[in-house]
């Protein structure tokens, strides 16, 4: 069953009077119990993705067209009433920064005990158990204690685990992870990485992953997201797309990751291209070393390659 | 590449740096134990060849930050000594030692916040370059030039401002800007941090190349073990201000003996489909400064924890030639079999 499907998504930003397309047509559906991961570099669309999929878009951003259908709702037809209903309790979003996403004017534990309250009702006191109990069952050292403490007396990965504690209260069926463990440390990150695929797992939901992380993604998901430039480049099965990858951007992202040492290390060259004014043909043609004429005239087409495996890219053979 | 090469031989053995025995403590801040101090670097000694590249690992607190600061004299240490190519520079003063800074540069992790910006790449430079004033304008322009073409930007990058450029191309004009000086010795400070994974390569290419031209010094402080394995000749890893173990890229990476390096290592593994994944885990809890230690500082997170360890402060041995090691278990450790774990994983 497909729990969330975004079907040629565009969003622009308004850019010092100009127009900046962040989306350009974007194609991805997630399953109900997959681990999805968005991958990609600073620039892409990957957060703006998990933004519009909670509609927390800012307001310099719209929403030009497409369409998003999170557990058979049109969310992009939903008032905000009706968004507040699922935002939290059937999706839940855990951001980078913790310790932003967090109120520093609340102590933690009321912060848990007030989504509590507003999805499940109840008495203060029930609530603030209810927020004890997930900040254990997240690892936290002395719940009863920490729960008083504010955020800034929690660290980075402290602060991701009060976050995943939030979602853990509301039982939500999406949870989207937008880059959790950048700035934490490698052990932290290990141990933050282990909790969310234990929350997940315990609570039948499904993971949307955002990250630019290589070993993030074969760690803790099943499907993976390729974007490239505000489009999906490729999608598949992690098998899939880090052993064989079929587009030349990810093909080349992988190899950057994958080097062994004492050899030059490879880049990719040139950059990402400016989303003001994007250029005719594939997106990638301009640093892509397998393009050809065709590349800079026309858009590629979105080739199914392999089972559950696409990849836009005008030639379909890696 | 550097005008004056005039130094006399008996410097020219000399290592680049040496840091023994640094000492750093800063004061904590709390209401009943007002005297108590925070040991940042707990009796640090390195030492750093010309032309070599040390990698600097640890995870945040380890004091790598203190130690770049102390090694530049920002801030001085409480004890110890810092001798650059056979010079103590600790104890000079900030007059005497304003003339030698020029040697030392740094790179900091955040190229985009590391420029004015209200000046462009080629202010900055000359900026950066009024340390050696020996050179007029003209042989600065051709400095200028030279500099930004050693770092592979155009010549037109010199009239760019910062927001005009993408986050390569700025952590490269901050390398031209830390070799403007011409310096012995670079800190680089988690220079590929910020950068994406598609352009790293770029940078780390880059440094490879700078050092092969002009013999420079680089200190490497990353989190990315994937990176500092493939830059570093010698890496010494930090744990709450100690060295707990330092060696040769090969030794620290191929075979580590310290509980910390272990897990420090299995952590960066993640997900890569190697044997080493399973080998060791992760280590428990977070980095806490306690105010007095016993025994071993990585007690408490240490999976080959013992009794002894609590009590018993662990000393920096060699247990190979240039392989150190603050462990007492460090033999055992090595010899256990990756298939073995100690059963109190969590």
């Amino acid at each position: 069953m497909t729990l969330l499907e975004i079907s040629k998504l565009e969003v622009t930003f308004a850019s010092g009077g100009e127009r900046l397309g962040a989306l350009r047509g974007v194609n991805m559906a997630v399953e109900a119990g997959s681990r999805t991961a968005i991958l990609g570099e600073s620039g892409c669309g990957k957060t703006v993705t998990a933004l519009s999929i909670a509609r927390l878009l800012p307001s310099t951003a719209s929403v030009l067209g497409g369409k998003i259908v999170f557990d058979g709702r049109d969310m992009l037809a939903l008032s905000e009433e009706e968004l507040s209903g699922i935002r939290g309790s059937q999706l839940c979003m855990i951001f980078q920064h913790a310790a932003l996403a967090l109120n520093p004017l609340y102590s933690v534990g009321r912060q848990i005990a007030d989504v509590f309250q507003h999805h499940f009702g109840g008495g203060q006191k029930a609530a603030w158990h209810k927020a004890i109990e997930v900040l254990a069952a997240t690892g936290i050292p002395n719940p009863q204690e920490r729960a008083r403490d504010y955020p800034h007396q929690y660290s980075g990965g402290m602060a991701q685990r009060a976050l995943i504690a939030m979602a853990l209260v509301a039982k939500p069926k999406l949870l989207i992870a937008d880059e959790p463990t950048s700035g934490l440390d490698v052990t932290t990150e290990h141990q933050v990485l282990e909790l969310i695929q234990r929350v997940v797992g315990d609570l039948r939901a499904t993971l949307l992953l955002i990250t630019h992380d290589m070993a993030v993604v074969s760690a803790v998901c099943d499907r993976v997201v390729v974007m490239y430039a505000g489009m999906v480049m490729e999608t598949g099965t992690v098998a899939q797309v880090l052993e064989a990858p079929a587009n030349p951007y990810s093909y080349e992202l992988i190899k950057c990751f994958r080097h062994s040492k004492r050899e030059q290390m490879p880049f990719i060259p040139g950059r990402v291209p400016d989303l003001r004014e994007p250029g005719q043909g594939c997106c990638f043609a301009p640093r892509c070393p397998r393009a050809e004429a065709i590349c800079s005239c026309e858009d590629p087409p979105t080739l199914e390659i392999g089972t559950g495996h696409f990849s836009r890219c005008h030639f379909g053979e890696p | 590449m550097r005008e004056s090469k005039n130094r006399d031989s008996s410097d020219h053995l000399a290592p680049a740096l040496v840091v023994q025995d640094a000492v750093k403590t800063f004061p904590l801040r709390r209401r009943r134990l007002r005297r108590a101090r925070m040991t940042a670097l707990d009796k640090v000694s390195m030492t750093v060849e010309r032309g070599e590249t040390v990698g600097l690992v640890g995870e945040s607190g380890s004091g790598k930050s203190t130690l770049a600061h102390c090694v530049l004299k920002l801030i001085n240490l409480d004890k110890g000594k810092i001798v650059l190519q056979g010079r103590e520079i600790q104890s000079l003063a900030e007059r005497d030692f304003r003339s030698q800074r020029r040697r030392l540069q740094l790179v900091f992790q955040n190229p985009v916040a590391s420029f004015n910006p209200m000046m462009t790449i080629g202010q900055t430079l000359f900026d950066a370059m009024r340390s050696a004033q020996e050179w007029d304008s003209t042989a600065k322009r051709k400095r200028l030039l030279a500099l930004l073409e050693q770092v592979q930007l155009g010549e037109r990058f010199s009239t760019c401002y910062p927001y005009e450029m993408s986050g390569g191309q700025l952590q490269r004009a901050a390398l031209a800007r830390a070799l403007a000086p011409g310096p012995e010795l670079v800190f680089l400070d988690e220079p590929t941090a910020a950068l994406d994974m598609s352009i790293k390569g770029q940078i780390i290419n880059l440094l490879h190349d700078l050092q092969q031209q002009s013999h420079l010094s680089f200190i490497f402080v990353s989190h990315d073990l994937r990176v500092v394995q493939h830059v570093a000749d010698r890496v010494y890893v930090m744990y709450l201000g100690q060295i707990v173990e330092s060696g040769t890229s090969g030794q620290i990476f191929e075979t580590p003996r310290h509980p910390y390096t272990r897990a420090l290592l299995a952590a960066t593994l993640v997900g890569q489909t190697s044997p080493e994944k399973e080998a060791d885990q992760a280590l428990r809890g977070e980095v806490v400064q306690q105010e007095n230690y016993l025994g071993c500082k990585l007690y408490d997170r240490c999976a080959y924890a013992e009794k002894h360890c609590a009590v018993e402060p662990q000393i920096l041995r060699e247990i190979e030639p240039e392989h150190w090691v603050r462990c007492r278990r460090a033999e055992e450790i090595a010899d256990r079999p990756a298939a073995v774990q100690p059963e109190d994983k969590k």
